[in-house]
């Protein structure tokens, strides 16, 4: 019983993965909103119900999500040169 | 005069005082010189170009400093300067004009098959496995209108509304630009991951 559940379990999950959204457009939108924190309640109701019925809508946000969080964190930050800042302050001393 | 003010309908021009001046731009304008600097190198890939750029748009700020009212978005302010610098000075020089059709990229947002199967092999395990290398290179290799809506939304956090404002484009377009830059970073992503036999 356990084995058929699994196999089930298994064809099912592989039968969402490949199925498209049948909403995408307007789904897809809504996943941006949220993940940059513009959704308004009643966005983030349907963002909620959506992740939990639809595979791919579930999979897009994890990996928006993810590569949000790369591009935050892993982007190397430049160093301001040393002399910027006097040198700015410098000619608007001059230019007063 | 210079359309570097975010709030042309609320502008009113004050008087500060040369002091005043100062001390506004140190308060306000100078603590803001890290993202402005990672901005404008993004923009320009040079650090050279990148100081100019920076140096160029502080002086701007100064220039027009009676135009900004205190306490409000210093920073939304002088990125709207720069973004301007950078179209008028910079990518003039360079001769690379934009070459992103923008109706192009609003029918394509509102298609019923927008999305298709872009990025279905493009797992958030690999994602998280790449180094930070791998990831500006892909940002990188985007089109400087789209690597700019991403740069300002992800990486410097700004709100829709403060972007359009930067970028002068409604709202509605902030998000169309956004999620076409967001498809075509991960299909770049998707095609280093696939060159590079990731999992």
């Amino acid at each position: 019983m356990g084995r058929l559940s699994g196999a089930w379990l298994k064809s099912k999950l592989k039968f969402l993965k490949n199925m498209d959204c049948p909403d995408q457009a307007r789904c897809f939108e809504i996943l941006q909103l949220v993940l940059d924190e513009e959704a308004d309640e009643a966005q983030r109701e349907r963002f909620e119900l959506q992740i939990k019925n639809c595979m791919p809508c579930y999979k897009r946000y994890n990996l928006d999500v993810a590569i949000k969080d790369v591009l935050k964190n892993k982007i190397e930050v430049k160093s301001v040169p040393e002399d910027l800042v006097d040198s700015i302050k410098f000619k608007i001393k001059n230019a007063t | 005069m210079l359309s570097c003010g975010l709030y042309t309908s609320d502008m009113s021009i004050r008087n500060y005082s040369i002091k005043q001046k100062e001390e506004v731009f140190e308060r306000e304008f100078l603590p803001h010189i890290n993202s402005m600097y990672n901005f404008a190198f993004r923009l320009t890939f040079e650090e050279d170009d990148a100081k100019d750029l920076v140096q160029d748009t502080y002086l701007k700020a100064f220039r027009f400093i009676d135009s900004f009212e205190q306490g409000t978005n210093a920073k939304a302010w002088l990125f709207r300067i720069l973004k301007n610098s950078f179209i008028n000075d910079f990518r003039k020089k360079s001769k690379q004009p934009s070459k992103v059709d923008y109706n192009e990229v609003e029918s394509y947002y509102n298609s019923e098959d927008v999305d298709e199967t872009i990025t279905t092999d493009l797992r958030v395990e690999t994602v998280q496995h790449m180094i930070g290398d791998e990831i500006t290179n892909a940002l990188n290799a985007l089109d400087v209108d789209f690597r700019t809506v991403i740069i300002l939304c992800d990486l410097e956090g700004f709100t829709y509304e403060e972007m359009a404002k930067i970028l002068d484009i409604p709202i509605g377009t902030v998000r169309s630009r956004l999620h076409r830059a967001r498809n075509l970073l991960k299909d770049k992503l998707r095609r280093y991951a696939n060159k590079m036999g990731y999992k």
